[in-house]
């Protein structure tokens, strides 16, 4: 059974003689604060919410420079590095991703129309002194898989450029013996053409002539 | 208008309203100033310590936890930092009845002063200081006796202790004066 729990006499009496001593304390002196001491403390309030908005502009400021040059610096180091992901093609001949992009290309793309020998990127690579930029190869063999006429031989800097992939000069000469035996003459004068450009100090047999102008 | 209460202030202020920080001091200058005024020997280290502890109240701003009551932590910042002025002074430091004069006040002055004043101001100097600042705490921050023994750090029996005999103590003082 719980009993209603009421201030004993003690509190009662302490409660009353607090009145009356209240009472008395207020009608004592009331002293107050020096007015310089009132404005020191009212400056050091104002000058602390100052503070306080003054810097917050520059919290989300911060955070957002130092987001910004995260991701600046993410792209500063993984974007160089990107191709250097890829992996290179192997020996085996099995392309690599981008080398498996060309030959899907080269799948859907038509065959040849002429009789061209076809080139072996990977063979002339080995071939040539000079190794091909990276970046390079692709393009090349994209455009050596076109077997378009007209591209191939369009022009002396597209022999230059393709001198990488074909063949040894004495290898060539041999084809554009065959073309001439076979009476291809334009063939063989652009032939002629691209062996120039691409080996300029090579001696080219008698048969053959003199170089196209 | 409805006036604001202490808490209400409070959070404005601490959501960075200044009026809400003038209102509360303009409303606890006076009373704050006394408290600390009676406890210590000179107003010159009264004004110190006043000062000092609107400063820490101003620093812990941010700590102040909604709806707590704001004049009890008002009282706990300001009682903490009076007893650190005393710690690093002589510990129980004992207050002489002309310490309590109003600052600025010569002995002239206070030779004309109602009795019934002089009397209280000399049993109040003649408490313990936990005593005296158990009833100061009552009588000028207006705090219950549950908020002084948590300014404190004592439980309600002790502060009510402390308070019965310090009244006594003052009671004891006035009717001295009548008889």
């Amino acid at each position: 059974m719980t009993r209603k729990t009421t201030p004993s006499t003690d509190d009662r009496r302490l409660s009353k003689d607090l009145e009356q001593l209240q009472s008395d304390w207020n009608r004592m002196e009331r002293a107050e604060p020096p007015g310089l001491l009132d404005q020191a403390v009212l400056n050091t309030a104002r000058r602390d919410l100052e503070s306080k908005k003054r810097r917050r502009p520059l919290g989300w400021l911060g955070g957002f420079a130092t987001a910004t040059v995260a991701v600046l610096a993410i792209t500063v180091v993984w974007l160089p590095e990107r191709p250097a992901d890829l992996p290179p093609p192997d020996a085996t001949g099995v392309p690599a991703p981008r080398d498996k992009a060309a030959a899907m290309m080269q799948e859907s793309a038509p065959e040849p129309r002429n009789a061209a020998p076809p080139i072996d990127v990977q063979k002339a690579r080995r071939l040539n002194a000079a190794p091909a930029p990276a970046a390079d190869a692709p393009a090349l063999e994209m455009k050596a898989r076109r077997g378009e006429k007209g591209d191939f031989m369009a022009s002396e800097r597209d022999a230059v450029l393709e001198k990488e992939a074909l063949l040894p000069p004495e290898a060539w000469i041999k084809q554009l013996l065959a073309l001439k035996q076979e009476g291809r003459i334009e063939e063989l004068e652009a032939g002629l053409r691209a062996f120039r450009a691409a080996y300029p100090e090579h001696p080219l047999p008698g048969s053959l002539g003199q170089s196209p102008p | 208008m409805r006036e604001r209460s202490d808490e209400e202030l409070m959070a404005n202020w601490a959501a960075g309203e200044f009026g809400a920080f003038e209102a509360l001091y303009e409303r606890h200058r006076g009373p704050l100033y006394r408290y600390v005024l009676r406890q210590v020997s000179d107003p010159a280290t009264a004004n110190d310590l006043y000062q000092g502890s609107w400063e820490k109240v101003i620093r812990a701003r941010r700590s102040w936890r909604p709806g707590a009551p704001f004049r009890a932590w008002l009282y706990r910042i300001a009682h903490n930092h009076v007893v650190d002025h005393f710690r690093r002074q002589r510990p129980e430091t004992e207050l002489q009845p002309e310490c309590m004069e109003s600052p600025g006040e010569g002995p002239e002055q206070a030779l004309g002063r109602e009795h019934r004043e002089s009397r209280l101001k000399e049993a109040l100097a003649q408490l313990s200081p936990k005593q005296r600042e158990a009833v100061l705490l009552k009588l000028e921050g207006g705090l219950d006796l549950q908020s002084i023994a948590n300014v404190l750090g004592v439980n309600r029996e002790t502060a009510k202790s402390r308070l019965r005999y310090a009244v006594a103590q003052l009671k004891e003082a006035l009717k001295e004066r009548e008889s």
